[in-house]
């Protein structure tokens, strides 16, 4: 490969994934493309059932076959398709090139494992730490997100620790190898507000002294806008809407990225009435011939209903997937 | 705005008693601690606290559904203290409850015609024929199609769950509903369509909230006046107005800050605050907020300071404010 400055460190292309279920065939990925680049942050946006975990699942390596499926594409990291690699070969990357942190800090750690002890398991794992070394090193990394007393935090159990502090070893526990990608899927949905906006502190800090790059999945829009250099708008499995997080927020194309922008309550000098957008998202197995927006959509024209729409760039880079900006 | 006082909350405590085990040393919890505020007829008080504060005891205990240790509820007129259960029943009617989870809040094995009239039979309010045609008109008022009714809540989505909690709520025509996180679980697509729709019905049937929600946006969008809770004390109620010009408590404001903002980016001195939500079994003595407050004096880890009436309208409680 030759080195260019700007290469990316992860490429999705052409990602469809499937899933099977007894009322049939689930598409919950349609040719998705994006790529992230070194210490580059995206966001992925997107309501219930748009397919952002499982977008975040399948660069993990994590989606359960059966009944899941990638039948099309390939993810690129570092220039080696994910999609091929054996179970053996991906583990050496999980957890330690690329890592994760949950929604529920209280369902994703260990119950009967100590926060030290989950904290080194990966150094000694990934990096062939010795027990007392990578312990040690896990007071450290605990220290560093913000953990009082960490000697005596890193004895204790997940159940003894409050809802903030037990993302924050969740985010210790990511950060331990030093990966080049941190997925975080939803990390302070569960969170109450102060705590939440302390979490992405910490989070986005910690990212920039270690040059990690950052896939963030929320449905908060808010919280893209404060962590985010790019946004992908999912619906219903497609990319809607994909570009720079200033340009999208200031200048969105796309009538479903306008309608979630206007549904946001926001607090302003005069009250206003929330903009709706009508009706509901489509059951996954239901098969839309058109574009997936256009039952709720009211620009939506006869070809919405017949032809899907491309994501086409209709700025530079910006991309959009409607009929309107052809 | 018109103000007759609907419900008048005074001096109201509620304590649970906590079993003493080696890892809990404490034998008591204050969810709610002297909390005293009216609400007025045809306005919605917004209530907005984090997770734990006790928004949802006090939720709770205003409807009697738990009853206060100290304190009384005065509800249009009435001390619920003082009446026998029988007129508890006939109160019950004008006062409702919306809860957050509208899949866990909906008896799964009955159909949604059950589900909004059984408290028409309950009340025994309305004959056969009377509980249908008012089950037809609930529906239409909520937005949902007639067809709905033979089903069952699974076979709903979310937000149309929800409408069913809203109608059921609305099935005995009450004065007052206190809505508990009634959009929390929502996409923001539907919670934006259930906002705009509860407004609607307030105005349609003159109806009174009690809106409680963590979400601040939420709450200031639908509120008229908000109250702010912490560990179990109101510490600020504003109206919405005061509340965006000039909020005064450092936990309203800090709140108000660390609420990511839709496309403000990335800005860097947000007022966030260290540490975390003390334990309510152990809460701080004085004012409770002052292990979090960056402006916290002497006074305040002694003295706890009192509601008062800061502007017309505005009541504070902070050591700060004079």
């Amino acid at each position: 490969m030759n080195k260019k400055p700007e290469k990316n460190l992860l490429e999705v292309k052409n990602l469809t994934i499937q899933f099977k279920s007894e009322e049939g065939i689930v598409k919950a990925i349609n040719n998705m493309n994006f790529s992230i680049k070194k210490k580059e942050k995206v966001g992925i946006v997107g309501e219930s059932g748009s397919g952002k975990s499982v977008t975040s699942l399948s660069i993990m390596g994590l989606i359960p076959n059966p009944p899941g499926e990638i039948t099309e594409g390939e993810i690129l990291f570092k220039g080696n398709d994910i999609v091929k690699l054996t179970n053996s070969q991906i583990r050496k990357i999980r957890g330690n090139e690329i890592s994760m942190i949950f929604q529920e800090p209280m369902t994703s750690l260990n119950p009967i494992l100590t926060c030290g002890f989950q904290i080194a398991e990966s150094l000694m794992l990934h990096k062939g730490m010795n027990k007392k070394n990578a312990l040690s090193r896990a007071v450290k990394l605990l220290e560093s997100v913000g953990i009082p007393d960490p000697k005596n935090n890193a004895k204790r159990y997940p159940h003894q620790l409050s809802g903030g502090m037990k993302q924050r070893v969740m985010i210790a526990m990511a950060l331990a190898c030093e990966p080049e990608i941190l997925i975080a899927d939803e990390p302070t949905t569960a969170l109450d507000v102060t705590i939440q906006a302390q979490i992405l502190n910490l989070m986005n800090k910690l990212c920039d002294d270690h040059d990690t790059s950052i896939i963030l999945i929320t449905h908060d829009l808010g919280v893209v806008s404060e962590v985010c250099d790019k946004v992908i708008v999912m619906y219903t499995g497609h990319v809607l809407e994909q570009a720079a997080t200033k340009e999208l927020f200031e200048n969105s194309f796309h009538p479903y990225t306008k309608g979630l922008i206007n549904s946001i309550p926001k607090i302003t000098k005069e009250k206003y009435r929330l903009q709706e957008i009508k009706g509901m998202v489509p059951n996954p197995t239901e098969k839309i011939e058109g574009c997936s927006f256009y039952p709720r959509c009211e620009f939506a024209k006869e070809i919405c209903k017949k032809e899907k729409p491309e994501l086409i760039e209709v700025q530079e880079n910006h991309f959009v997937r409607c009929w309107l900006y052809r | 705005m018109n103000r007759d006082v609907l419900v008048s909350v005074r001096n109201l405590d509620k304590n649970f008693k906590l079993k003493k085990t080696k890892a809990n040393p404490f034998t008591s919890l204050k969810a709610v601690d002297d909390v005293t505020f009216n609400i007025y007829k045809r306005e919605t008080l917004g209530l907005v606290g984090e997770s734990g504060c006790g928004k949802s005891t006090l939720g709770r205990t205003i409807l009697h559904l738990i009853k206060p240790t100290e304190g009384e509820i005065i509800f249009d007129d009435i001390n619920l203290n003082l009446i026998s259960k029988k007129e508890m029943k006939e109160a019950r009617k004008k006062m409702q409850i919306i809860f957050q989870d509208p899949s866990a809040s909906l008896n799964p094995r009955k159909r949604i015609n059950e589900i909004i009239e059984e408290p028409m039979i309950i009340h025994k309010t309305q004959d056969k024929k009377g509980r249908d045609k008012k089950v037809n008109e609930l529906l239409n008022v909520v937005g949902l199609d007639a067809y709905h009714k033979k089903r069952y809540p699974h076979e709903l989505s979310g937000g149309q769950k929800q409408r069913v909690g809203i109608a059921r709520a609305l099935a005995l025509n009450p004065k007052f509903i206190v809505c508990d996180e009634a959009v929390s679980a929502l996409d923001v697509s539907v919670q934006a369509q259930v906002i705009n729709l509860m407004k609607d019905l307030q105005k349609q049937f003159n109806l009174t909230y009690l809106f409680i929600s963590h979400n601040l946006n939420v709450v200031y969008q639908i509120s008229d006046r908000v109250a702010v809770m912490y560990l179990g004390k109101i510490v600020e109620i504003a109206t919405y107005s005061q509340l965006y010009e000039s909020a005064m408590h450092p936990y309203t404001k800090s709140l108000l800050a660390s609420i990511p903002k839709v496309g403000d980016l990335k800005k860097e001195s947000k007022m966030v605050l260290k540490g975390d939500v003390p334990n309510p079994a152990n809460a701080p003595k004085g004012c409770k907020f002052h292990t979090r407050c960056p402006f916290a004096m002497d006074v305040c880890k002694v003295q706890s300071p009192e509601l008062k009436e800061y502007s017309k309208d505005h009541f504070v409680a902070c050591h700060l404010v004079k």
